[in-house]
């Protein structure tokens, strides 16, 4: 569901080949370039990283028909975001209540 | 005459303690961990009752015959006796002072408190002093080398864990450090269980898992100062009270309770920060652990329950996978399942999906896109299943083939993961490859007791399903293999006999009698 190809590059089931082609050739060029507007994507998982991998994986299912539906069937998936994390405040010197140095 | 017959009582007594036989010699194999360590512990008292015999010989003969000039002398020679005999008074100093050779070379003359691990104490106590000086590559390396010179046990563990801290790998730390629960207690100095703990809580402390703190601490008999405080803060954090620990309170520990608790522990300008933090934070009521949901809280899952379908199922799907093993895991599954059996029914659902097929001109049926929907989602709820530890309940389709799924899968990664201790095994080995087999084998039973927990569910009490007996007889292969190896080639006995009674337990549970008898011999054999 995080890796669903229409997620990957940011489009929805409307897409047509020509376009989809189109959005991978300029992520590709975007990550390449090191745009920091194409390093995550949405998902209904929350924000994932985005790779040239996976970019020309989302490309590669989207052109086989078989493959695509199944990406569409999924793509379908509501978002909610990740799961909260805890309230937690790092304490890097903790060691020092033992005499220990940081590390 | 009177000195020299106590001089002569006296070495006659310390004689005696060091060659009377074991008090519990009945009990104990003369060449047992317990009983080696004792007749240590007996020597070194022996010894230490004969030097201050001397010492007091010596000063009282002395000052019978009127002379002074002997007794500084006599009095040097007693404090360099005692502390060879006992070097942790003088190592004690080494640590503070950042001196890890010299504490490990004092160590090495044995005693207190290392005596169930002499070798593998005198690494600690130089690991121990490193910790307080700057970070030397070198003398990391060196003290690795140094924990090969005897069998690895509960000291040398330790030590392996916080020289593995101190080359910044916390995860093997951790799992090293936690381990030593699995050894003979014969074989694990009290001292080095105290200082694993601490590092844990420090560790703990460090990531701001107050809840972890407490877990860590709560019930441990004799903590520290230090650990005490840690355990009155993560109190504070998680608000709970001292005498409900199990309840959170809208109160939790009171500020002079934390206050009290800071006051009586060392390093307080070191630990002040903290008792700041804890007493900023608002007294709050926030529970350890998030309610249970009950069954009439179902409808509330879903994030758009009652949506067209295959809308609730993958909304389901997508609570299922963020909510992970929280509570109300295997009830969110079993309604997961049902969900996409539904859809997957669904006359409205199949006739779009043909369509879609149709139009998009794929190759294959509509019936197979269904297909391979359908696997993908079994797949994904096995994975939740194992992830979760729960075996959900229910009757339908979608839930039997995840089942399948589960139950292939667990036993392939089992197999996959218990390669890992099927790694070189040279007959010249290092402690690296000694702490690396002790990792595959801590990660081989993690990866077990995930199938365990989901096999054997929590409403058939006693009940061993197929699958774990399946999962043992992968595991056991492959341990035996790594047990046999470190006893025979190794001479790791400690090591090996960990791994051999967790089997022996495990191979009960499984009613194994064949792999019970076999390890039950093995338990027994001296280590």
């Amino acid at each position: 569901m995080v890796d669903n190809a229409f997620h990957v590059l940011g489009l929805t089931p409307r897409a047509r080949w020509p376009e989809v082609a189109r959005t991978a050739d300029a992520l590709l060029a975007a990550l390449e370039a090191g745009d920091p507007n194409a390093e995550f994507y949405d998902t209904p998982l929350g924000p994932k990283e985005r790779t040239a991998g996976a970019v020309r994986v989302a490309r590669a299912l989207l052109r086989d028909p078989d493959a695509r539906i199944q990406q569409e069937i999924w793509w379908e998936a509501p978002s909610r975001g990740p799961a909260p994390a805890p309230e937690r405040t790092a304490r890097p010197d903790a060691g020092a209540a033992w005499g220990w140095r940081d590390r | 005459m009177t000195l020299a017959m106590l001089m002569g009582l006296c070495v006659l007594g310390c004689l005696a303690v060091v060659a009377a036989p074991l008090p519990s010699s009945d009990m104990l194999d003369p060449e047992s961990s317990r009983a080696r360590s004792t007749r240590r512990a007996e020597a070194r008292l022996g010894a230490t009752v004969f030097t201050l015999a001397v010492l007091a010989f010596g000063i009282l003969h002395g000052l019978e015959r009127g002379s002074t000039g002997l007794v500084l002398p006599l009095v040097a020679i007693t404090m360099v006796g005692l502390v060879a005999l006992h070097p942790w008074l003088l190592v004690r100093l080494c640590i503070p002072l950042g001196l890890p050779r010299l504490a490990v070379s004092l160590s090495r003359l044995g005693g207190h408190p290392w005596v169930r691990d002499p070798e593998g104490g005198a690494v600690l106590a130089g690991a121990l002093a490193q910790l307080r000086r700057p970070v030397d590559p070198q003398m990391h390396a060196w003290l690795r080398g140094q924990l090969r010179r005897g069998p690895l046990r509960g000291a040398g563990l330790v030590a392996a864990g916080l020289l593995a801290a101190e080359g910044g790998d916390r995860d093997t730390a951790r799992a090293l450090l936690h381990s030593l629960d699995d050894l003979d207690p014969d074989l694990c100095p009290p001292l080095a269980r105290t200082i694993a703990l601490d590092w844990l809580v420090a560790d703990a402390v460090r990531d701001g898992d107050w809840p972890r703190v407490l877990s860590l601490t709560e019930d441990h008999p004799g903590p520290s100062r230090t650990l005490r405080l840690m355990t009155v803060l993560a109190r504070r954090h998680c608000g709970v009270t001292s005498d409900q620990p199990e309840r959170a309170t809208a109160h939790g520990t009171s500020r002079a309770t934390v206050w009290r608790a800071w006051w009586r522990a060392p390093r307080r300008r070191h630990t002040l920060s903290l008792v700041r933090e804890a007493l900023a934070r608002p007294a709050h009521a926030r529970p350890l652990t998030l309610a249970p949901v009950e069954l009439a809280d179902d409808p509330r899952l879903a994030a758009n329950d009652g949506g067209p379908v295959p809308s609730e199922a993958l909304a389901l799907h997508v609570e299922a996978l963020i909510d992970g093993d929280g509570p109300g895991a295997a009830t969110r599954l079993a309604r997961l399942c049902e969900a996409w059996d539904q859809a997957l029914d669904d006359f409205g659902f199949r006739g779009h999906v043909r369509r879609r097929a149709e139009a998009l001109r794929c190759t294959t049926s509509s019936e197979k896109v269904m297909a391979q929907l359908h696997r993908d989602v079994c797949e994904d709820v096995a994975t939740m299943m194992v992830e979760a530890g729960v075996w959900p309940e229910h009757d339908g389709l979608t839930l039997l083939r995840a089942r399948e799924h589960m139950h292939e899968r667990s036993l392939d990664e089992l197999r996959h993961v218990s390669e890992l201790v099927d790694g070189p095994r040279p007959a010249l080995a290092t402690v690296d490859h000694v702490v690396e087999q002790w990792l595959a084998w801590l990660k081989v039973r993690r990866r077990y007791e995930a199938v365990a927990r989901v096999s054997s569910p929590a409403g058939a009490l006693g009940a061993v399903s197929e699958l774990r007996r399946e999962a043992y007889e992968i595991i056991e292969l492959h341990l035996r293999q790594l047990m046999a190896w470190l006893w025979n080639d190794l001479g790791e006995r400690g090591l090996a006999n960990a791994i051999s009674t967790w089997l022996l337990l495990e191979a009960e549970r499984v009613h194994d009698e064949a792999s019970a008898a076999y390890h039950r011999h093995n338990v027994a054999l001296v280590i």
